[in-house]
């Protein structure tokens, strides 16, 4: 029935061919959205007003480094924390299971002469199963994310202050072991003279060079760079930090110094850049404190 | 009919399209609660460390002088006798021993509780130093009394997977 034939015709009605004749639907105006662009360190959608992102502090208007942005995403960092946490939790338990073991075998076989090279083979052991969870944590990991590159200028007075900024942390651990012995009477650094130079040789491998090389790969290199797109530098240092000192359960009473040498080779490695600095910061700070003891 | 062809495209981006930002919002609120958790978690195991070690930090001297006592007696049985002067600075140094390490985990947990605190400002840093103090206050307890390690470990492993997991839901909280 065509419309308007008649009263009754339901179509007839006014506002039917109204409605009819009105125009189509349209959408409601969209504001406008705002305009964002993605962080080139941490990957998350910015403002593209701010001039450095409130995530990781990365500045933006910069050119990135095309490997921080191509081979680096924070999903990847999320599992590398994840991962090394627990890494870092089963070289605890070796260190537990290590001073338990030194505890119920120190009387039971007195026959090592003290201050042997032999004396020192139950550390150098559990110091080869840290260096090999060290490195399976590297293959597992990964590529942490890279730093982007330092100046010379700043690498240069980052290794200029270096060198004052450990005379002070070796200063107050001087200090503070001192006191520790005057008020507890605890042994902080006992006097141990070596006996022979394998002894010694064996010492400066097990107590500087294995701890600076393999406890920087992992505190100051994996570590540091799953974190580093998740927080700030700052923030970075001083977890590693309290990482690194948790890390010497052996040692309880030392680790407030610990923290403080950890916070020195940390920000050595976010000046630089690289890991060159804290290596060799932390490979002089145990050389000083094993020359310490055998004097 | 005229179709309709304005409708906003399901392919937008989160920013641009109101029903994948309250998808968002819900994932983030998700998150939120594990937080939550490891707040409660760590505020709860500082206020607990605090009690127990500022009542053994008081305790202390009584603590040190019943074995002392006891070391005494066991030397008079034996037919022997104890240097008191000797005793005396032992004595001191124990008390003193004692109150630094009681004194110290009872600062660990006031360290416990600002970082429960802190965690919805920094959720990444405050998880992860409370899970890793909480392993090493446990692993160095457990290195001067290993029969310590098996008291409550499975309620420490809950403790321990339950803040593990605040990592992973602060790293998601801090990229929502």
């Amino acid at each position: 029935m065509p419309r308007g034939a008649g009263m009754n015709d339901p179509l007839s009605h006014s506002w039917i061919e109204e409605s009819a004749s009105s125009q189509p639907l349209e959408s409601p105006p969209l504001s406008a959205p705002p305009s964002t662009i993605s962080c080139w360190r941490c990957g998350k959608e910015v403002l593209v007003e701010l001039a450095r992102c409130p995530y990781c502090a990365a500045p933006h208007g910069q050119d990135p480094p095309a490997a921080a942005v191509e081979q680096w995403l924070p999903d990847r960092n999320a599992r590398s924390l994840t991962w090394l946490l627990g890494f870092f939790g089963v070289m605890l338990g070796i260190s537990i299971l290590a001073g338990t073991i030194h505890y119920l075998t120190s009387e039971v076989s007195p026959r090592l002469r003290p201050n042997s090279w032999e004396s020192l083979l139950p550390l150098l052991f559990f110091e080869a199963i840290d260096t090999v969870l060290v490195f399976a944590a590297w293959c597992w990991v990964g590529v942490c994310r890279p730093e982007p590159r330092r100046s010379w200028l700043r690498r240069l007075a980052a290794w200029a202050i270096a060198i004052p900024g450990l005379a002070m942390v070796l200063a107050l651990n001087f200090f503070y072991h001192h006191a520790l012995r005057h008020w507890i009477g605890a042994a902080g650094i006992e006097r141990a003279p070596l006996d022979g130079y394998a002894a010694l040789a064996t010492s400066i491998f097990a107590i500087c060079l294995q701890p600076a090389i393999v406890e920087e790969l992992f505190f100051r290199h994996l570590m540091f760079g799953a974190l580093r797109s998740l927080v700030r530098g700052h923030t970075v240092v001083w977890v590693t930090s309290v990482m690194f000192a948790a890390a010497h359960v052996g040692a309880p009473l030392s680790m407030p110094v610990l923290l403080v040498l950890g916070a020195l080779l940390g920000y050595a490695r976010l000046a630089t850049g690289r890991l060159h600095l804290p290596i060799v910061l932390h490979f002089v700070h145990n050389g000083v404190v094993l020359w310490a003891t055998m004097r | 009919m005229e179709p309709i062809s304005n409708l906003p495209s399901l392919s937008q981006d989160t920013a641009t399209s109101p029903a994948l930002g309250k998808l968002g919002s819900l994932t983030k609120s998700a998150r939120a609660k594990q937080l939550k958790t490891a707040r409660g978690i760590l505020i709860v195991v500082g206020i607990l460390t605090l009690l127990v070690n500022g009542f053994m930090f008081a305790n202390a001297r009584h603590e040190v002088e019943e074995v002392i006592q006891k070391q005494i007696s066991d030397l008079r049985t034996h037919g022997q006798t104890a240097d008191m002067t000797s005793v005396a600075e032992v004595h001191n140094r124990a008390v003193r021993l004692c109150q630094l390490i009681y004194g110290a985990t009872a600062f660990l947990g006031v360290v416990f509780i600002a970082l429960g605190i802190m965690v919805y400002a920094y959720p990444v840093p405050t998880t992860v130093i409370g899970l890793v103090l909480y392993i090493a206050g446990i692993a160095v307890f457990g290195l001067l009394n290993p029969v310590s390690l098996a008291q409550g470990i499975i309620f420490r492993i809950i403790i321990i997977v339950a803040l593990a997991k605040s990592i992973q839901a602060a790293v998601a909280y801090q990229k929502a």
